[in-house]
């Protein structure tokens, strides 16, 4: 017998996958209906028009000038297209605004900002008082945008009107961090890579209660003694125990290697830990339900989770959305999740400023993990 | 009991007892309703009408389903946790207490020869390994009721025959077992009594010797000879036996005594089953 030619054998196995996709009609569904569903509707949602008023930057300002070109430039910011202005008094309460998460930056006008004319900026520019701008650390992205905006009206409000003549900005516009410990990128990068952690745990246990379901497991289990409610809560707090385990390697890591904590507050954080772990349990039990394949689950369990992600602004800065999206990203739980992590790493959040996340982060695990349970005893 | 899945009755007026140290053999073409019968037996489907009792008890009762094991057809076990780790958990969920666990779960698994495996992944036995872990996570919490839904489906000799062992001693420690089996020579050596089912209805029930003698037919004689190959039932086999010897064209003869897979095709008969 001669030795079967591998072409044929190759492109046979090939089909014989494609038809076993072709077949599995949430799998194909996820390989090529969703991403275009996702290219579609995300293009349209970021290429629309961003100059409504929903597409302004909250900021807050505080004129600690008060000459009569720091109220030009108050009186600019506030008219611009960009900008969605709050005046306060302080510098203190206006950064406790924006670490509160309320405002994207606070705009400081320095004083002596209009005292020093523009001639004499070009001389001694860094030296001259100019514009401070105190960004919301997981705003980062907004930055650029709100700084060119700050420059040019600052600029406007020294300069006689109609001189373009000075070929660079004379007026120092500086940036920094309003969160309480400065300069540490990982205080947002950290929260985010958590909420990514238990949005992995969560698909990973409901995938595995879908295994379980098709492999007979949960069904041999269920012939015994051990009733409904006990094997789900039994997936549920393996699920939770890894939420929060998950969240304790990272924190205590972020803690050592980076100073993660230096600001945190304990109970406050005990507190988001545990209302994400919770709330993910329960996303966990209905994504186990959307599909009856391990395959579909994940697919299914994935596209939510990253949509949620997506409006959530885990994945795009929130700026670039229109302003309807804002509002509804902020029915994300992933959205939820950041605020309460942030609230406790280095927001400097107060118990009652953490629990409005903390308690919708709860009530929409105790939510999906009923209807999950529910789902999942209907079809069993 | 009767089970209907929409138009289809799967189970049709089943009615069965088994009791203690007794082998029922619970027999039955593809799609008879062996699967469906055992399912309810052990609580895990609802019959459409009437009742299963456990002693005495409903199955939907916690403390009827503690005191059952079973072994499903479909192996239903945790691939990446060794053996002892997949016999001592059903144990925990079956009520064997903390202290006895180990005990209890190397002996379950001595029992059915993987007690040098104990450590060993179910992911990388055979498959006759498979089905005996499968069975020893059935024991390990000494059921007063076992159900094993083809327990030795597709394995070899030497496994087939440590799980008939299991069986006898469960019987012998006065467990009273169902078990579900294609393989007819197998109920016949295992089983006290066996009842065959198809399309959900039971068809016979009664010791083996018995339905042999009702439903078996004559023996069949077999003749080879100058005049051809010759098949005949007869009452009277002997006869037809001497008359071939004494033809010196004879190359063969021989007997067939009816037996349980004579019983079952009578009963069943030959179309294919899917």
């Amino acid at each position: 017998m001669s030795m079967p030619r591998l072409a044929p054998s190759v492109l046979s196995l090939a089909r014989k996958d494609l038809l076993l996709l072709w077949r599995d009609r949430v799998g194909f569904f996820f390989v090529f209906g969703f991403p275009l569903l996702i290219a579609i509707f995300f293009g349209l949602v970021f290429s629309g028009p961003g100059s409504g008023p929903g597409a302004r930057l909250p900021i807050v300002v505080v004129d600690r000038d008060g000459s009569e070109a720091s109220g030009a430039l108050l009186h600019s910011l506030g008219a611009s297209d960009s900008l969605s202005v709050e005046v306060m008094e302080t510098p203190e309460a206006a950064r406790a605004r924006v670490r509160s998460g309320a405002r994207v930056a606070s705009i400081e006008i320095e004083p002596g900002f209009g005292s020093v004319d523009l001639p004499r900026r070009v001389v001694s520019r860094d030296a001259a008082p100019g514009v401070v701008i105190a960004i919301d650390p997981a705003r980062q992205a907004e930055a650029g945008l709100l700084r060119g905006v700050v420059t040019r009206e600052a600029f406007a409000a020294l300069a006689p009107p109609g001189d373009a003549s000075l070929a660079s900005n004379p007026v120092p516009v500086r940036l920094e961090r309003a969160a309480a410990a400065d300069r540490n990128a990982f205080l947002v990068t950290f929260p985010q890579g958590l909420v990514w952690g238990v949005m992995a745990c969560a698909a990973g246990f409901g995938v595995s209660l879908v295994a379980e379901r098709r492999g007979g497991t949960l069904a041999r289990i269920r012939s015994g003694p051990t009733p409904a409610w006990a094997v789900l809560a039994g997936k549920a707090t393996a699920c939770f125990v890894g939420n929060v385990a998950l969240a304790v390697v990272l924190l205590v890591v972020g803690a050592i290697a980076f100073g993660l904590l230096s600001s945190a507050s304990l109970v406050a954080l005990v507190l988001a830990v545990l209302s994400v772990a919770l709330g993910f349990v329960g996303l966990m039990m209905l994504l186990a339900v959307c599909g009856k394949t391990e395959s579909a689950a994940g697919g299914v369990g994935w596209a939510v989770l990253l949509v949620l992600a997506m409006v959530g602004g885990a994945m795009a800065p929130r700026f670039l959305m229109p302003a309807w999206l804002d509002v509804v990203g902020g029915l994300s739980p992933v959205r939820w999740a950041i605020e309460a992590y942030e609230g406790a790493i280095w927001r400097g959040w107060t118990l009652s400023q953490m629990v409005w996340p903390c308690a919708k982060l709860i009530v929409m695990g105790a939510a999906t993990f009923t209807l999950g349970a529910r789902l999942m005893t209907r079809r069993d | 009991m009767t089970k209907s899945f929409g138009t289809l009755r799967a189970v049709d007026g089943v009615s069965l007892d088994v009791r203690p140290g007794e082998v029922l053999g619970l027999l039955g073409p593809n799609g008879a309703g062996k699967t469906t019968t055992l399912s309810i037996a052990a609580g895990r489907l609802h019959p459409t009408s009437g009742e299963v009792r456990l002693d005495g008890v409903s199955p939907a009762r916690a403390s009827a389903r503690a005191r059952v094991g079973v072994a499903p057809q479909e192996l239903a076990l945790y691939d990446e946790l060794s053996a002892y780790e997949n016999v001592a958990l059903f144990a925990r969920l079956f009520g064997v207490r903390r202290r006895e666990l180990r005990e209890r779960s190397l002996s379950a698994l001595d029992r059915v020869g993987l007690a040098d495996r104990a450590k060993g992944r179910a992911r990388t036995f055979s498959g006759g390994m498979r089905r005996r872990l499968n069975l020893a996570m059935a024991i390990t919490h000494d059921p007063a009721i076992v159900l094993l839904d083809e327990p030795t489906a597709g394995v070899d000799p030497q496994s087939r025959h440590a799980i008939f062992d299991v069986v006898a001693s469960l019987r012998q420690a006065g467990c009273a077992v169902v078990c579900s089996t294609h393989y007819l020579e197998e109920a016949e050596r295992l089983c006290d009594r066996v009842v065959i089912i198809d399309h959900g209805r039971v068809l016979v029930e009664g010791q083996v010797a018995a339905l042999i003698d009702e439903h078996g037919g004559p023996p069949r004689v077999h003749i080879e000879s100058g005049a051809g190959v010759v098949e005949q039932e007869t009452d009277t086999p002997m006869r037809l036996v001497a008359e071939a010897l004494a033809d010196p064209t004879t190359r063969e003869v021989h007997v067939e005594r009816p037996d349980l897979e004579s019983v079952f095709m009578r009963l069943t008969g030959r179309r294919l089953r899917d």
